[in-house]
């Protein structure tokens, strides 16, 4: 874990606030050489990020929504230019942003899958030899050849999910891609995630379940208004997280849920009762 | 080169294309071969007057309309590919040139049937055809860089300047009149015929022209010409796209 992946210096990315109409041809240089004229009002999505992660690590990004957890990622992912700092990295990368990307709801569910295997990096060969691998991953067999138009969202994504797996590159980076699908198929797609994390791949991960970050992460970020609120142990990035927001955290946090919830349960179950007997009257 | 990485995602995107745009209708391809069919029939009773200025006159507008079919169609298609793919080109990375060039193979897909179908169809019925014919691939490829080079600037501009897509149809409409679809080129007044020239799908229609009706092979003036317009366009297309691309993802 000494050898850096992912290197961030100094990383700014700007947006404007309120986007002028189409463009003009005298803007254009501007566009061309990235640079937004100094009288446009602007949000600082990501003002000075330093970063290195690691060879190896599985890293976790928090924070509140619009902190530019995803602009991060597409920086990474090397989707859109950085306004100013660099990013470095080194190895293959595959980003997993989202999961039906890429899907045609034209197409049947084999003809999608060739597709976005495709698009992913994969050859024709690669893909007729995993194609088998993937259907019976997703549990899809029936409807192999229906059209996506009528899958229903589930179904979707797990097809998606089934196919990005399939990668193999040295960093993966995910956006809240892991709770996909229903129960079982949830435990499978743990499953895949945690083999990544386990394995000498570099895993860069958003997500907003914490219990996520603190069962897979080896280290975590906390992400506040485009800068670094925290960094370090998840567990201590969590807590400086939820102080920020004012929410209460613990480690039993699941136990108090559940214990909130079965008393709910029970006064539903009263309230029936009383309901049911009304009826009986009348 | 990208094309040749991604050789195997550009086939597969173009096939679905097809599939996509004729799987829904009860004639399917047939389509592509009957919508240029029944267009020919409406101008040829239009122009029904002027039929003897030309030779062999129903196989002088098929040569046009496929042509000038093939341009609108790639070139149409190609210009808000960038805006159709953006969910896509926001969560990957791609060279998004792919998705222009698949536009365009599944254009060429189209004509190329149209033309091998069309065209000794309507010999049949017009007479004979030249031997010459079976050199059509060449120009084919010429033709291609073209229409390519002319989409990636399309392509590139779109993202930015949305108007374009109100402005190239009527582009669309004015070309057609100024190319030699209806009217042979002898119409063109002496004066300005050198211009007229200049237009490259104008001499690519010449050049099919040639092949299929005069028995005669294009000159290599034409054919230089051409080629030089067609890689000139491609480069500085290409040239454009990668200064424009960094922030098609943004403006989208």
């Amino acid at each position: 874990m000494t050898e850096a992946t992912i290197e961030i210096r100094d990383l700014k990315k700007y947006y404007p606030i309120s986007r002028k109409k189409g463009f003009s041809f005298i803007d254009l240089p501007n566009i061309i050489k990235r640079k937004l004229s100094e009288s446009d009002p602007i949000i600082k999505v990501l003002d000075g990020i330093d970063l290195d992660i690691y060879k190896g690590e599985c890293f976790g990004i928090i924070g509140p929504n619009g902190t530019g957890k995803s602009t991060l990622l597409r920086l990474i992912a090397g989707i859109i230019p950085p306004d100013s700092g660099s990013v470095k990295i080194t190895g293959s990368l595959i980003p997993l942003l989202s999961l039906n990307v890429g899907f045609s709801g034209e197409l049947d569910a084999h003809d999608n899958v060739y597709q976005y295997g495709m698009i992913l990096g994969f050859t024709k060969k690669e893909m007729d030899a995993l194609y088998d691998d993937i259907i019976a991953f997703s549990g899809l067999e029936k409807y192999q050849y229906m059209h996506l138009k009528n899958f229903s969202s589930g179904m979707r994504v797990k097809l998606g999910f089934s196919t990005a797996v399939q990668i193999n590159p040295d960093i993966l980076v995910l956006d809240e891609v892991l709770s996909v699908g229903d129960v079982s198929f949830k435990e499978k797609s743990r499953q895949k995630i945690l083999d990544f994390c386990n394995s000498d791949k570099t895993v860069v991960i958003v997500s907003h379940s914490m219990g996520t970050i603190t069962d897979i992460c080896d280290r975590a970020m906390f992400l506040n208004d485009g800068k670094i609120g925290g960094i370090g142990d998840p567990e201590d990035v969590i807590a400086a997280y939820m102080e920020v927001m004012h929410e209460p955290w613990s480690r039993n946090e699941g136990e108090r849920k559940r214990e909130e919830a079965e008393k709910r349960r029970a006064l539903k179950r009263a309230d029936s009762g009383a309901l049911r007997k009304c009826r009986l009257l009348e | 080169m990208w094309f040749v990485k991604h050789w195997d995602l550009i086939k597969t995107l173009t096939i679905n294309d097809l599939k996509i745009k004729y799987q829904h209708t009860y004639l399917g391809l047939v389509w592509s071969l009957l919508s240029p069919l029944l267009l020919l029939l409406v101008l040829y009773f239009i122009f029904y007057n002027i039929r003897h200025m030309e030779a062999n006159f129903a196989q002088y507008l098929l040569i046009g309309i496929l042509t000038w079919r093939f341009f609108t169609s790639a070139t149409t298609s190609s210009l808000s590919v960038i805006r159709q793919n953006a969910s896509l080109l926001s969560n990957i990375v791609l060279p998004s040139e792919i998705f222009v060039l698949t536009k365009n193979l599944s254009a060429l897909i189209s004509f190329t049937l149209e033309f091998v179908i069309l065209i000794p169809l309507v010999a049949l019925i017009t007479g004979t055809i030249s031997p010459y014919v079976i050199l059509f691939p060449l120009i084919h490829i010429l033709f291609l860089l073209v229409t390519f080079g002319i989409s990636l600037i399309l392509a590139s501009f779109y993202p930015y300047f949305r108007d374009l897509a109100e402005i190239w149809p009527v582009i669309i409409q004015l070309g057609f009149f100024l190319c030699p679809i209806i009217y042979p080129v002898t119409m063109i007044p002496e004066t300005v015929r050198g211009i007229y020239l200049l237009n490259p799908i104008t001499q690519v229609m010449l050049m099919y022209r040639d092949l299929v009706l005069n028995s005669v092979l294009p000159s290599s003036v034409s054919l230089c010409y051409v080629l030089l317009f067609g890689i000139g366009i491609c480069i500085i297309g290409h040239y454009l796209f990668k200064k424009l691309e960094p922030r098609f993802v943004e403006v989208i």
